[in-house]
């Protein structure tokens, strides 16, 4: 028997996670209006403006959602707390809103000075915030699948956004990596080695909790993410010498994704108590989003493999949203005393739970259909505005109902 | 054999959250000389959290990396501690 100490600073407080969630929605918002007004710039491959709005959702939507998720998963998965995490958080979500719109309108304006400003800034604040997370991370004695995961991820973020820095300096004419090679290695270090290894390290924990699956193999878990980070810098290392071999590595982080999909939905369709919730349909279209940004990537298109992957993404984020705000507002109060909290299931209204589902698979067709008609993007933007509309409501009210049942 | 009165939850095959709510709403509803033993796959951190932060009197027990037992009463007069699992 024992009686380990536990302390509340386990938990960072519910506001944390609740502003980024709400900040997703805004950015969300804004993604929509975006495409509604400059939908027809967009399709354009490699214009400003599509440059502009994937910075947008991969960055202001996905990104800094993520880095607010990390205030809780942090301590709960890892036992690392950030120290003065509100304080922290309340900080980096303010500079990081802004920084993120100046960075969207440096791209939509073509404005070289202050995308480069834009950039270095986004550098300083988030790289103060990865030393010292990762500082933490590596002095942990016993580190699992999930901190290894974290410390892959992180270090590819700050390698992301020191090319990415490198990359608008390029605009600037100040060349210090050439423009191609740096472009290249930041968006590889930024989708797979940021976003996909992130995913990876909280779904080889959180699939099996949450969903009462068997754990992801061993293996897997021990050597998956490190050897995607060898493959990232070996393929980083091959750019500077050769873009053209360097693209041929990008089959192997092809495979990563496949495997890590097809282990996923394995684990997924053989659980125990199969219940099936709009939590667990948003993982499953994830993944198949993804699985399809693979297959379609290695066939040569780059674009809608790309599109596939963000929306997968998108789909995880709600998912982890829907399991995580609910769970907060009811440990909170219940850590408060408050015992005759609602239950988990009655925080968000299942009826809006369904339908913000229903707008997000409504977007597959949509998004399938402006391949073809990019007049379509318009729409796809109005029902994204909408979709992200019900998100925040969603947020929202959670947020009431917590401040409602306070003592 | 405990002189006080176990209420057994095995959670070990339920989804979250059901271990979690299942476990506060018993511990809700738990009479003087009554505790809560708990089965679970992992170590329920939350729930920990809470016992601590309302004054519940709870013990750990580990019977395997996959089996944690956890012991939770609101009667202070039970010693959670010295019980047998």
């Amino acid at each position: 028997m024992f009686n380990q100490g536990l302390s509340l600073e386990q938990a960072p407080p519910i506001s944390i996670v609740l502003r980024f969630f709400i900040l997703c929605a805004f950015f969300g918002l804004l993604s929509g209006l975006y495409l509604i007004f400059y939908g027809d710039q967009v399709a354009l491959q490699m214009s400003a403006v599509t440059i502009a709005f994937v910075h947008l959702l991969l960055f202001a939507v996905v990104s800094i959602t993520m880095i607010g998720v990390l205030f809780q998963m942090l301590p709960v998965m890892t036992s690392v707390s950030i120290s003065n995490a509100l304080r922290v958080a309340k900080v980096m979500h303010l500079l990081l809103a802004l920084l993120a719109v100046a960075l969207v309108a440096s791209f939509t304006l073509n404005l070289a000075i202050p995308l480069a400003i834009s950039a270095l800034l986004i550098l300083g604040t988030i790289s103060v915030f990865i030393f010292k997370v990762l500082d933490r991370l590596v002095r942990l004695e016993h580190k699992d699948s999930s901190v290894v995961g974290f410390i892959v991820a992180l270090s590819s973020f700050g390698i992301a956004l020191v090319m990415a820095v490198v990359t608008a300096l390029n605009y600037s004419d100040i060349s210090i990596v050439a423009y191609d090679v740096s472009r290249f290695i930041h968006i590889r270090f930024m989708l797979s080695g940021w976003l996909f290894a992130l995913v990876c390290a909280v779904s080889f924990r959180v699939i099996e909790m949450f969903y009462v699956s068997s754990p992801y193999p061993k293996l897997m878990q021990s050597y998956f993410l490190p050897v995607l980070f060898i493959i990232l810098i070996i393929q980083a290392v091959t750019a500077t010498f050769s873009l053209q071999s360097a693209h041929h590595i990008d089959m192997l982080l092809v495979a990563a994704v496949i495997i890590y999909v097809l282990s996923t939905l394995k684990l997924l369709y053989n659980r125990k108590r199969p219940r099936v919730d709009v939590t667990i349909r948003l993982w499953y279209i994830a993944l198949i989003s993804w699985l399809l940004s693979a297959v379609v990537y290695s066939f040569g298109a780059v674009e809608v493999g790309f599109g596939a992957f963000v929306f997968g993404l998108l789909s995880l984020i709600y998912a982890m949203s829907y399991k995580i705000v609910p769970f907060l507002v009811w440990f909170h109060l219940n850590a408060k005393g408050v015992l005759e909290a609602p239950m988990m299931a009655d925080v968000i209204d299942k009826d809006y739970l369904k339908l913000h589902l229903y707008l997000h698979i409504l977007l597959i067709p949509l998004l399938l259909l402006s391949l073809y008609m990019s007049d379509i993007l318009a729409v796809v933007g109005a029902v994204f505005m909408l979709t992200n509309s019900l998100y925040a409501y969603n947020i929202y009210r959670a947020t009431m109902l917590y401040r409602a049942y306070l003592p | 054999m405990s002189r006080y009165k176990q209420v057994l939850l095995d959670a070990t095959e339920l989804e979250h959250p059901e271990p979690l709510e299942s476990s506060v709403a018993i511990i809700g509803t738990l009479k003087r000389g009554e505790y809560l033993h708990l089965i679970t796959k992992r170590r329920p951190v939350p729930l920990l959290q809470i016992c601590e932060s309302n004054g519940f009197a709870f013990a750990e027990h580990v019977e395997s990396n996959s089996k944690y037992h956890t012991l939770v009463a609101t009667d202070s007069s039970i010693e959670v501690e010295n019980i047998d699992v």
